[in-house]
């Protein structure tokens, strides 16, 4: 196997030191030791220079994930991948990394990963087989005569993609770059208003007023992690002013309860809100450029008009248009995948207008922009099946998509391709496509290979192996590599025998400066080349279209079907990882399942209650799954969030939940071609059959207690000094304070910054062995996670007449009491408090009186109720720097001691204090926005001990006097009108 | 040269016993020892100089001050010997100590209570299980006379007069006088036996 | 006991005593062997519950304790009666305690014993149970006494000390009354080793008596500790609900009321089967009758001024956690505690109630179901609904809990069933104390 991958050119151990012995600083690379788990430890015979036990090596790389990737730093352990955090030189994300890209280590080790190739045998099922074979038949097969191939993959970037342009060229294949959420509508918009058929960054930053049409930017739309930071910049305190976010959305989203305005419009009603905004400034003179005439009847939509389709008062409509036009610099965002209707293209090009006439369009920026407007269109994925649907396709091969799962089942793909003779896969594990293959070469995990990613212009990502593969396969790139050459016609070439030498040679065309190779080990050692331009072009509408926009007649007896992407898994490719199945989304706090969102007035008529089976049906397809009740949505809208319902990828993704795609036509699409998310003609009824919704949180209200604070804006820049924020009454302690003579360490969350995105909870549960427990015990209330995002909401009627939904959102985690409750009643001091004043927990003491949690206040301490396995090779992530904890003992945050303890020893070993900032806890590594703060309270002008002087600093329940070291700053409010 | 004899007499009646015991002591045999069913004043009473007063109290209270100092001790030694801070308390906090002395004082006084109860009722003065009849403990009383021998014929004239419906002499039964042998059946009879005049019996002997 | 002759007395009740000690008979071993069978289903409920994990039971975040803690307070509390009534009857020389404190302290003994269960049962790790014991150890390892769990541990071993000793000294003149006139050779030889040679002599009494006396005097502040320390282990902790000044009179009236009426659970059918109307007499019931009607006030003012502190005080936290007890999920426990021992014990103002067995029975049943519900209450409810809303849970006991309750109830009754046939249920020497002495010239009765 080893001689065949030196042939074959993959790299074993020695190519790979030698490749990367080059590669100085932070980017060492391991690739020392065997990840295999070990049933002894055995020290190395010869220890590699570049491995020492016990500490963990760092390597920047990337994650190609769509729609623009995410520049990562993996932490690695003795040659494991075990935590993944954002990449603090990547300009967009600020460092930031989402839940689902820190989860991609669980797809590395991933149970159900294809552990080899696989053949479809005489039997109809797969076979494992060895790479040698797996090429040839591959290779065989591409030289067999075929008509018609397809290559359908993601929306692959950079050298990948080169290559597969070379490779389909070569074999006369079409090529289909599939997205679930192709940004299509807005390229052609773009198109359209300014020539370009782009997808331009939009520097919210920049605005002090955000006008979003449904677009969920906090959750899937373009980049989350770069528009979490433009709008924490955007919305941050500063100079006594902060910008104000106005959300348009049928039902309340994680982007939405950001919101300081939140207006519930009738689902794809936005473009008519568009041209209702438009034409009010148009007729108030309050546009700075003159109104195009795109839209021939846009006088029709008056502020009452509108309002009828919309179902927004007048009042809000000229709130917002007035607010919009008169702020100084406002943007509007459209063109989410939630609002992708039958309008999309045309909303997308009347918020153009509308950025325009405003004079806003500066904040468009065309040079750096994404991407994701590579990918096919959507009429091409039809094509695809009509062609294979009637026999015209022989050989199909596919790559990172999964259509059979993502395309509506009205569309009946899988049929189509049982049509397709010939079905090759290097997909790694075995979703709805790739089972369905003949022959299966799986895929490296990005973790375990070279490659590049530019998923936005100028920002090309550096991929390298943080570790050596855990099952000898080969990269996408080196199979191809590995069979182009034995393809006919055999003078086309390509002379690198390994995709890291095409990746270099692609590489080589675009460095400057003097040598390749210092330039190369730079890139990799930050993880990429990040040039980001300076967008100069000042941009100008010239749309030749013109349209007459009729509104539909709303038949407001229709229930409106909204299907929201899902910011946990995307589109789907999340639901295999367990950290991701039990991350409770935000809003409902539900896990491990679908659910189907009600508004609580509606569910009253039609006597539904929270947890009944409910069945959607529309004339394309019916799906069953439970129902829960929200007022925080419209009365003649229902909600249905993506990602779940797989019929396979694996024993976390397969049937659980459902799929709400299948309950689209997907032959109907919108006036950009693209897919129609929107229908508008959904039945509901009860099943009869009930089951209690699984959530973590029960009670949403905050019971009138100052849980979740906010202060409103005038208060925080009035000079005024209040003083209930330290928390505690020294008088009121009996015994004098204990002296912290070293370190005290403190946190501070500000929940203005959070957006509750939970990216902070997935790091807690990498960096802390935090046991995944599944759906029936999280059902009864046995959830493990030291870091919960409790969600608190009051509605209350809105200065303009319609509900105001106050949500707030809270990250609650152990916090660390001076007089801490829980301490003195433990009968055997497993949890005390030690000299740093971290409440520290004893596991190997703890004898599970769980007195401690009785005790404790802000009920944050987890206790295992049973001995929660993890299947091989899952267990391989796991941080050897943190005990993995037995049953029947008491867990908690405890401060990422252990990061306390490696952060104290480097300063040890170079002689010196240590620096603020210096200790990063799992969950701060990850936070894009910078909503958290850590550090020495002793340390006079350390920044925690800078941030909680703050005015809006306060201590949860106070009036208790345990005397929190984790300390919040309130959210700020608007002053309500 | 005279040994102790020890002569056990059985009644059915708690009020001849007394009288009996006030008639030996008057004179002057004092070593009596009572048996009874019931704890009795009136026999401690008849008896009263008869013995000092019980050492148990003193068991008790060195039982208990010893307990709570070993709680005292063992609470604060312990919490020095592994000094840990919860919820930012003095090590050596008194007031939750308190309830462990005062439970060691309980404890250990209890015991010793206990003890002192043995050895000063069984260990000390035993009485031979020749001298003790199983009715005791039913619904006879007894006393146990322990008396010069010269004395012999005296006494047993006393233990007889005054109504002891059987006489035991190192478990023997003096066969002196015909008794009914089943004990209950005379205890019922035996009164108008009971008013012979002294000078008769002790002419007879 | 008109009908039996002055002078039969002491005799008759020997033969009564001995008679209950005589062959069990069918209907015991019948009664006992169903007892074994329950006590084996809670005894494999525990080795299940080891051997998965706690999770078994029903336990759910907020909520992590629940029934067992609930059967440690209430056994705990079943056992305070025993004591009260041998101790504290004794100091105040309440006649009516002679006949039956032997079976109170017998099921004080029992009660504890099942009550040390509870704290080990629901461990988390049980098999480190020893872990809370003070015991010098290589790791230099000591306990926390700051913690009212380490209390409970003093104070129930100590109880259970005391106690057991306290049952044991009331016994010695009874068991050498069996060694002499028991037959069988076995027999004498235990009998008489556990009498430790009593013989009854004016010395032997004089130190029993003042022995007996000190030991009254221990046990009696220990009765009012031991709960009180129970009581901590809530009233320490911060807890709405939980945490408020009353707990231990509260606890000890309410341990003192369970805990009477059971000793009626258990009196009246052993008085039936017995045949013990001449000692287990109505004035006996009378006594019992009357002090669980204090109790009960006693325990029914506690639940109304919690209300009214919770009002008063203006604590949010208070005032919504009593608020939630009568009207939330848990409301039916409530009220069910309630009606059992606030309202229903008051039926015994009645002569006529007090005097008829079967409705004593009844009630006093209905007070140890309260009694059990408001352990319930003050534990769960409390905790299912604590200062932060987010938290909030509830708590369902599931089978496991529930069998190993049982297996407790049989546990105990295994104890009590074994003790009737083999130890004097009455006390012989001390209803004697009761009895007229005989007497030659029928002399008045100075007792």
């Amino acid at each position: 196997m080893s001689s065949e991958k030196e042939k074959k050119g993959t790299l074993n151990r020695r190519d790979f030191l030698k490749a990367l012995s080059a590669i100085g600083g932070a980017a060492v690379i391991s690739s020392g030791c065997s990840p295999e788990p070990l049933d002894k430890l055995v020290s190395y015979a010869v220890p590699p220079d570049d491995v020492i036990p016990g500490v963990p090596n760092y390597y920047s790389t990337a994650l190609p994930s769509s729609p623009v990737g995410a520049s990562i730093v993996v932490k690695v352990r003795e040659g494991r991948a075990i935590f993944i955090s954002g990449n603090p030189l990547d300009p967009i994300s600020n460092g930031g990394v989402s839940s689902e890209s820190q989860a991609s280590l669980q797809g590395l080790y991933d149970p159900d990963r294809i552990k080899q190739p696989l053949f479809k045998n005489n039997r109809g099922d797969l076979s494992a087989i060895s790479w040698t074979s797996a090429l040839d038949i591959l290779t065989k097969k591409l030289n067999e005569k075929n008509e018609n191939i397809y290559i359908i993959t993601d929306n692959t970037t950079g050298t990948l993609d080169k290559l597969l342009d070379r490779f389909s060229s070569k074999i006369g294949a079409k090529r289909i770059k599939y997205e679930t959420f192709s940004y299509e509508h807005i390229a052609r918009a773009n198109e359209s208003s300014f020539g370009k058929r782009i997808i331009p960054t939009y520097k919210i930053d920049e605005a002090n007023y955000l006008l979003s049409f449904g677009v969920d930017f906090l959750e899937t739309w373009l980049s989350p992690q770069e528009y979490g930071f433009r709008f924490s910049k955007m919305h941050e305190l500063k100079k006594g002013s902060k910008g104000k976010f106005v959300q348009i959305e049928p039902k309340l989203t994680l982007t939405g309860a950001k919101a300081d305005d939140w207006v519930p419009a009738k689902p794809s009603t936005n473009l008519y809100l568009a041209l209702g905004i438009i034409n009010y400034i148009k007729k108030n003179k309050l546009n700075k450029k003159s109104v195009p005439s795109t839209f021939k009847n846009l006088s029709d939509y008056t502020l009452e008009k509108t309002s009828k389709i919309t179902g927004i008062s007048t009042e809000s409509i000229k709130q917002i248009a007035v607010d919009f036009a008169s702020s100084k610099s406002a943007i509007a965002l459209a063109g989410g995948i939630s609002a992708a209707d039958e309008n999309q293209y045309k909303t997308v090009l009347a918020i153009n207008i509308l950025n325009h006439i405003t004079g806003n369009l500066d904040k468009y920026d065309f040079e750096n922009h994404y991407l994701i407007s590579n990918a096919s269109s959507y009429s091409d994925m039809i094509k695809f099946k009509e062609d294979a649907a009637s026999g015209k396709v022989d050989l199909l091969i596919s790559y990172n998509a999964n259509p059979v799962y993502s395309l509506p089942s009205s569309l009946e793909v899988k049929k189509a391709f049982d049509k397709i003779p010939y079905k090759v896969s290097f997909s790694s594990s075995l979703d709805e496509t790739s089972e369905l293959s003949d022959l299966i070469l799986p895929d490296l995990h990005p973790l375990e290979q070279w490659g590049d990613y530019e998923g936005k212009k100028n920002l090309r990502y550096i991929i390298q192996p943080a570790m050596k593969p855990l099952y000898g396969n080969l990269s996408i790139g080196d199979s191809i590599l590995s069979t182009f050459n034995n393809i006919e016609p055999k003078d086309n070439k390509i002379e690198q025998n390994t995709y890291l030498e095409f990746l270099k040679n692609s590489w080589a065309t675009l460095y400057t400066g003097k040598s390749f190779n210092t330039f190369w080990n730079n890139a990799v050692k930050n993880g990429g080349v990040f040039d980001q331009l300076e967008s100069k072009t000042s941009l100008n509408f010239n749309s030749k279209e013109e349209f007459v926009v009729v509104s539909k007649d709303d038949s407001s007896s229709k229930l409106n079907l909204f299907i929201t992407p899902s910011y946990k898994f995307y589109d789907g490719r999340g639901a295999n990882k367990t950290w991701l199945q039990e991350l409770p989304d935000l809003l409902t706090t539900t896990v491990w399942d679908s659910w189907v969102e009600i508004n609580s007035k509606l569910a009253e008529k039609l006597n539904i209650i929270e947890g009944d089976f409910i069945d959607i049906e529309t004339d394309f397809g019916k799906v069953t799954t439970q129902a829960y009740l929200s007022s925080a949505m419209r009365p003649d809208t229902i909600s249905i969030s993506l990602g779940q319902g797989h019929t396979s990828y694996g024993r976390y993704a397969k049937d659980r939940g459902v799929n709400p795609v299948n309950l689209l036509n997907g032959n109907s699409v919108g006036d950009s071609g693209n897919l129609n998310w929107a229908t508008n003609n959904v039945k509901i009824n009860k099943t009869g059959n009930w089951e209690k919704l699984v959530k973590v949180q029960n009670s949403f209200s905050q019971d009138n207690r100052a849980i979740a604070q906010t202060i409103a804006l005038s208060e925080v820049v009035s000079h005024g000094h209040d003083d209930d924020h330290h928390g505690g009454h020294h008088e009121r302690d009996m015994y004098r304070e204990y002296d912290y003579f070293i370190h005290k360490w403190g946190m501070n969350i500000d929940l203005d910054k959070c957006t509750g995105c939970g990216a902070c909870v997935t790091a807690c549960y990498s960096e802390n062995n935090i046991p995944v427990v599944g759906k029936e015990q999280v059902g009864n209330g046995r959830h493990m996670s030291w870091l919960t995002l409790e969600r608190f909401q009051t509605e209350e009627d809105d200065y303009l007449g319609s509900v105001r939904v106050d949500t707030r959102v809270i990250p609650q985690l152990c916090q660390h009491c001076e007089n801490a409750p829980c301490e003195p009643v433990c009968p055997v001091f497993a949890t005390y408090h030690n000299p740093e004043g971290i409440n520290v927990m004893v596991y190997s003491r703890c004898v599970g009186t769980r007195y401690c949690s009785n005790n404790c206040s802000y009920k944050v301490r987890r206790f295992n109720w049973f001995k929660y396995e993890m299947p091989e090779p899952l267990n391989m992530q796991l941080n050897p720097d943190v005990t993995v904890r037995s049953r029947g003992i008491m867990e908690k945050c405890n401060f990422c001691l252990q990061r306390i303890t490696a952060a104290k020893d480097i300063a040890k070993d170079e002689d010196r204090k240590l620096r603020d900032g210096e200790v990063v806890t799992a969950c701060q590594s990850v936070c894009g926005s910078d909503a958290i703060v850590f550090g020495d309270l002793n340390e006079p002008n350390s920044k925690i001990s800078k941030v909680v002087e703050d005015k809006r600093s306060y201590k949860l329940l106070a009036e208790l006097n345990t005397r929190p070291s984790v300390s919040y700053l309130k959210k700020i409010e608007w002053d309500k009108a | 040269m005279s040994e102790n004899k020890k002569i056990l007499a059985i009644y059915s009646y708690m009020d001849l016993l007394i009288d009996t015991i006030k008639e030996l002591r008057s004179k002057g045999f004092e070593d009596i020892r009572a048996f009874s069913p019931v704890p009795s004043h009136e026999i401690e009473d008849a008896l009263d100089k008869g013995y000092e007063p019980s050492k148990v109290k003193y068991f008790t209270l060195c039982g208990a001050i010893l307990g709570a100092c070993v709680g005292a001790a063992f609470t604060v030694l312990t919490s020095l010997d592994w000094p840990i801070v919860t919820s930012a308390k003095p090590i050596v906090s008194v007031p939750p100590y308190m309830i462990i002395i005062f439970e060691c004082m309980i404890l250990i006084g209890g015991l010793s209570t206990f003890l002192g109860l043995i050895i000063n009722s069984r260990l000390r003065k035993n009485v031979d299980p020749i001298h003790y009849d199983d009715r005791f403990s039913n619904d006879k009383f007894g006393i146990l006379v322990t008396f010069d021998n010269a004395d012999f014929e005296q006494v047993e004239h006393i233990l007889r007069d005054f109504g002891s419906e059987e006489l035991k002499l190192d478990g023997e039964i003096l066969k002196e006088k015909v008794v009914e042998p089943e004990p209950l059946e005379e205890a019922t009879e035996e009164p108008p036996t009971q008013e012979k005049p002294t000078e008769e019996k002790e002419s007879d002997s | 006991m008109s009908q039996i002759a002055e002078a039969d007395k002491y005799s008759n009740l020997n033969k009564t005593v001995m008679n209950m000690l005589t062959r069990p008979s069918f209907g015991w071993w019948s009664i006992f062997i169903v007892d074994l069978i329950f006590l084996a289903f809670g005894i494999y409920c525990f080795i299940y519950q080891v051997y998965t994990g706690l999770g078994v039971a029903g336990y759910s975040h907020p909520v992590l304790w629940g029934v067992y803690i609930t059967d440690f307070v209430f056994w705990v509390g079943i056992a305070h009666s025993g004591t009260l009534i041998s101790a504290v009857l004794f100091l105040f020389r309440a006649k009516f305690r002679m006949s039956i404190y032997r079976i109170a302290e017998a099921m004080t003994v029992f009660a504890v014993a099942t009550a040390g269960l509870f704290p080990i049962i629901h461990l988390g790790r049980p098999w480190n149970f020893y872990w809370l014991l003070p015991y010098p150890n290589q790791r230099g390892l000591w306990v926390n006494f700051d913690s009212p769990l380490l209390w409970d541990v003093f104070a129930v071993s100590t109880y259970a000390t005391i106690s057991t000793v306290f049952f044991f000294i009331g016994m010695i003149p009874d068991i050498a009354a069996i060694r002499d006139t028991v037959v069988g050779k076995t027999k004498k030889v235990l009998y008489s080793v556990l009498s430790l040679g009593w013989k009854g002599s004016n010395w032997e009494w004089s130190t029993y008596t003042r022995a007996y006396f000190y030991f009254a005097c221990f046990a009696t502040p220990l009765v009012i500790s031991v709960h009180s320390v129970v009581s901590w282990d809530f009233a320490m902790a911060n807890t709405p609900g939980w945490h408020t000044t009353i707990f231990p009179p509260y606890f000890v009236a309410g341990a003192i009321f369970s805990g009477l009426a059971m000793v009626i659970t258990l009196c009246i059918p052993l008085r039936k089967i017995f045949k013990l109307e001449d000692y287990i007499t109505m004035e006996n019931f009378e006594g019992m009758s009357k002090m669980i009607i204090l109790t009960s006030c006693i325990v029914f003012y506690a639940y109304l001024i919690e209300f009214f502190v919770a009002w008063y005080s203006g604590n949010k936290y208070e005032y919504d956690q009593f608020l939630y007890r009568a009207t939330g999920d848990y409301a039916f426990f409530y009220w069910t505690m309630m009606f059992c021992n606030g309202i229903v014990p008051h039926a015994l103002w009645f002569k006529k109630i007090r005097n008829n067995l079967v409705i004593l029975f009844i009630i006093s049943l209905l007070i140890n179901i309260g009694m059990w519900f408001e352990r319930f209450n003050i534990i769960v409810i409390s905790l299912s609904k604590e200062f932060e809303p987010g938290s909030w849970g509830l708590y369902k006991p599931s089978w496991v809990e529930l069998g190993i309750t049982v297996g407790s109830f049989a546990w105990f009754f295994m104890f009590f069933l074994i003790f009737v046939r083999t130890l004097p249920a009455l006390s012989i020497a001390e209803i004697k104390e009761i009895l007229p002495v005989p007497r030659k010239n029928g002399g008045s009765n100075h007792e």
